[in-house]
C-alpha cells in the first residue's frame, strides 16, 4: 500500500520526465557498421584465429575493467558528496 | 497521549496498540481468506444418443462429411431408379470388367462391409486407359431407399485387374480408409503392382441420382451438432450439445515442473467427434493472454490432460480464468460446449513466486497469528503488481530515450554478433605456407601479445586507486 504508492508516484514522475526525451531510433548504420567490421574480423579470423582472439580479448577486457573502474570512482565521488556526521 | 481532540491516557494507549494490532490480524486474515477462494466451475453434459448417425457419439462414428467428395451416408428418402457416376482409368490399369454398385450397409463401419440390405449391379465394361466418362445405371426395379441404412456407389472388379484377385474391389460414397485416399481424388485397387494403377477422377454427386423424390431426412439446425447440410427433410433428430459426459477434471497445479504448470483434464467420449477444442487463459490483470485451438481435426480423443505453463508473472491476486470451449472443427464460431475454471493461482502453496511485486501468502490460523501479520505488514507496504507495472513501464521507456537508449542501440547490435559471420574477403593459403609459416606465426604472436598484456595489466593494477 505505501510502498506502491511511493512506487506510484516516483516512477510516474520520471516516466513522464523521461518520455519528453527524444526517442532513439535506430537506423540501421550501427548495425550495419558492426556486420561489416565483424565481416573484416572473420576474414582475418580464417588464417590467423590466435591472434585475433587475442586482440579482440584484450580489447573487450580493457572496455570492461576501465568502464567497471570508472563506476566505482563515479559512486564513490557521489557517496563523498552526502554529508556526514562527525 | 493526544489524539485530536481526545486525550488517550497511558492505560489506554495499550489497549487501543492491542485494538490495531488485532485489527491489523483481522485484516491480514482477510486477505489470506480473499486469497483462498476457490471458484470452481464445473458442469456435465450428457444427451443421450439418438440412434447411430452422424454426429452421434454412441456408436463407430465415421468422418464423412469431411472428405472431398459428396457422399450419401443415412437418411436417404425415396425410390432410385438409376445413378451415374464418371470416372477414369489411368493407363498402368490392365482391362477389367467391373460393375458398380449401389450397395447399402446396415451398419455404419470403417472395416468392414455389410450387405445387409439389397442392391442393384450394372456392368460398366471393360476399362483401360480411359478418359473420364460418365457412366449411367439404370435400376430395375427401382431400389426403395431405406434410410435407416447407408448407401455408396461400390465398384467390383469382376476380372483380373493388374493381376490382382477378386474381388478387387473399392467403394465410392463411404468410409473405407484402406482403399481410399481422401487426398488424392484417387482409389487404388489392392491387387494394383504400380502406383499408376488406380482408378482416378472419380466423380459422383447427388444430383447424378435418378429418382422422385430426392429427399435426405435430418437434422436442418445448423446450429446442432448433427446438422446436416444435405437435408432437406427435417427428422427432429438435432441436438445441441455433446453426448457425453464432457467436463474439465483434475485441475491441479504441479509445482515440481519448470515451468510451473497447472493442469486440467477433459473428457470426450469420442475420438471422431467433428470439433476441436479452444482453449483460453485470462485474468483480471491481463486479460486474454494466450489462447489457441487444438490442432486436432479429426476429432478430440478422450481423457487426456493438458498441461498449461502459469505465465512468467503470474498473477496471484485477481481471479484466473481457463476456458474450454468445443467447437465444430468446420465452424469454429459453432460453439458445441463451453466450461469455465474460475480460480486463483495463490490459494495452493504450490505457487513460488520469485518475482517482485507478489508475495507469497502465508498460511493465517489460529495456530500461526504471525501468518496473518506477515500478510497484514505485506498488504501495507509489499509493492502491488500494479505498482510493480509502472517501474517496468519506466525501465522500458529509458531503454528507447538518450542517453542508456544509446547503450541499448551498442549492445543489441553487437549480441548480433555471431561466429558465422560471412567474411568480407577470402584468402587462401597454401596448406603448406599455412602449417611452416602462418600457424607458428599466428600463436607466437599471439603468445607474445598476451605477454605484454598481462604486464601492462599488472603495472594498471599498481596506480588504481581505491
Amino acid at each position: 500500500m505505501i510502498t506502491s504508492l511511493l512506487i506510484y508516484i516516483i516512477f510516474t514522475a520520471l516516466n513522464y520526465l523521461v518520455g519528453l526525451l527524444p526517442t532513439i531510433s535506430d537506423t540501421g548504420v550501427f548495425a550495419s557498421s558492426v556486420s561489416n567490421a565483424s565481416g573484416y574480423v572473420s576474414g582475418v579470423y580464417t588464417f590467423l584465429p590466435h591472434i585475433t582472439t587475442a586482440l579482440l580479448g584484450m580489447i573487450f577486457f580493457d572496455i570492461v575493467f576501465e568502464t567497471a573502474y570508472l563506476l566505482y570512482k563515479v559512486i564513490y565521488w557521489v557517496i563523498r558528496r552526502f554529508p556526514t556526521q562527525s | 497521549m493526544k489524539c485530536g481532540l481526545f486525550k488517550i491516557s497511558k492505560g489506554y494507549q495499550l489497549r487501543l496498540l492491542s485494538l490495531l494490532l488485532v485489527l491489523f490480524g483481522v485484516f491480514g486474515l482477510g486477505l489470506q481468506n480473499a486469497n483462498a477462494t476457490v471458484l470452481y466451475s464445473q458442469t456435465n453434459i450428457s444427451t443421450p444418443c439418438v440412434g447411430a448417425g452422424y454426429g452421434c457419439v454412441s456408436s463407430s462414428l465415421n468422418t464423412r462429411g469431411n472428405r472431398s467428395h459428396q457422399e450419401l451416408g443415412t437418411g436417404l428418402i425415396g425410390t432410385v431408379a438409376s445413378f451415374s457416376f464418371s470416372m477414369s482409368v489411368s493407363s498402368g490399369l490392365a482391362a477389367a470388367s467391373i460393375s458398380a454398385t449401389l450397395a447399402c450397409y446396415d451398419t455404419v463401419s470403417t472395416t468392414t462391409i455389410n450387405y445387409g440390405c439389397s442392391s442393384s449391379n450394372v456392368s460398366i465394361g471393360s476399362l483401360n486407359n480411359v478418359a473420364k466418362t460418365t457412366y449411367t445405371a439404370v435400376l430395375s426395379p427401382a431400389l426403395v431407399l431405406n434410410p435407416n441404412k447407408w448407401y455408396g456407389i461400390h465398384v467390383n472388379c469382376t476380372s483380373a485387374c493388374s493381376g490382382g484377385t477378386n474381388p478387387n474391389e473399392f467403394l465410392y460414397g463411404s468410409n473405407f480408409n484402406s482403399y481410399e485416399n481422401p487426398t488424392k481424388d484417387y482409389f487404388s485397387f489392392s491387387g494394383a503392382t504400380s502406383s499408376t494403377d488406380v482408378m482416378q477422377d472419380m466423380g459422383f454427386s447427388l444430383s447424378t441420382l435418378t429418382e422422385s423424390p430426392l429427399s435426405f431426412s435430418g437434422c436442418m439446425d445448423n446450429m446442432a451438432i448433427n446438422y446436416n447440410p444435405n437435408a432437406n427433410v427435417e427428422n427432429g433428430s438435432c441436438y445441441y450439445t455433446i453426448a457425453t459426459s464432457t467436463h474439465i477434471t483434475d485441475l491441479y497445479l504441479d509445482a515440481t515442473s519448470s515451468p510451473l504448470t497447472y493442469t486440467f483434464g477433459y473428457q470426450v467420449a469420442s475420438a471422431d467427434l467433428p470439433a476441436l477444442i479452444y482453449i483460453e487463459e485470462k485474468n483480471d490483470r491481463d486479460g486474454v493472454y494466450r489462447s489457441g485451438y487444438s490442432t486436432t481435426t479429426g476429432g478430440i480423443t478422450y481423457p487426456t490432460h493438458y498441461l498449461i505453463p502459469i505465465p512468467l508473472s503470474p498473477e496471484l491476486t485477481g481471479n484466473t480464468y481457463l476456458t474450454e470451449r468445443l467447437v465444430s472443427s468446420a465452424d469454429r464460431t459453432r460453439i458445441f460446449d463451453q466450461h469455465t475454471i474460475i480460480f486463483q493461482l495463490s490459494s495452493t502453496t504450490a505457487v513460488q513466486v520469485a518475482d517482485s511485486g507478489i508475495y507469497v501468502q502465508q498460511d493465517c490460523s489460529i495456530t500461526n497469528i504471525g501468518g496473518c501479520f506477515y500478510n497484514a505488514l505485506c498488504g501495507v507496504f509489499c509493492p502491488s503488481k500494479g505498482a510493480m507495472n509502472v517501474y517496468y513501464n519506466f525501465i522500458a521507456t529509458i531503454q528507447t530515450k538518450p542517453p542508456v537508449g544509446y547503450f541499448m542501440v551498442v549492445k543489441n547490435n553487437l549480441l548480433n554478433i555471431s561466429s558465422t559471420s560471412t567474411p568480407a574477403f577470402g584468402l587462401t593459403i597454401p596448406a603448406h605456407l599455412k602449417t611452416i609459416i602462418f600457424n607458428p606465426f599466428d600463436a607466437g604472436i599471439a603468445g607474445i601479445l598476451w605477454f605484454f598484456f598481462a604486464i601492462h595489466l599488472y603495472k594498471r593494477l599498481k596506480i588504481i586507486t581505491v
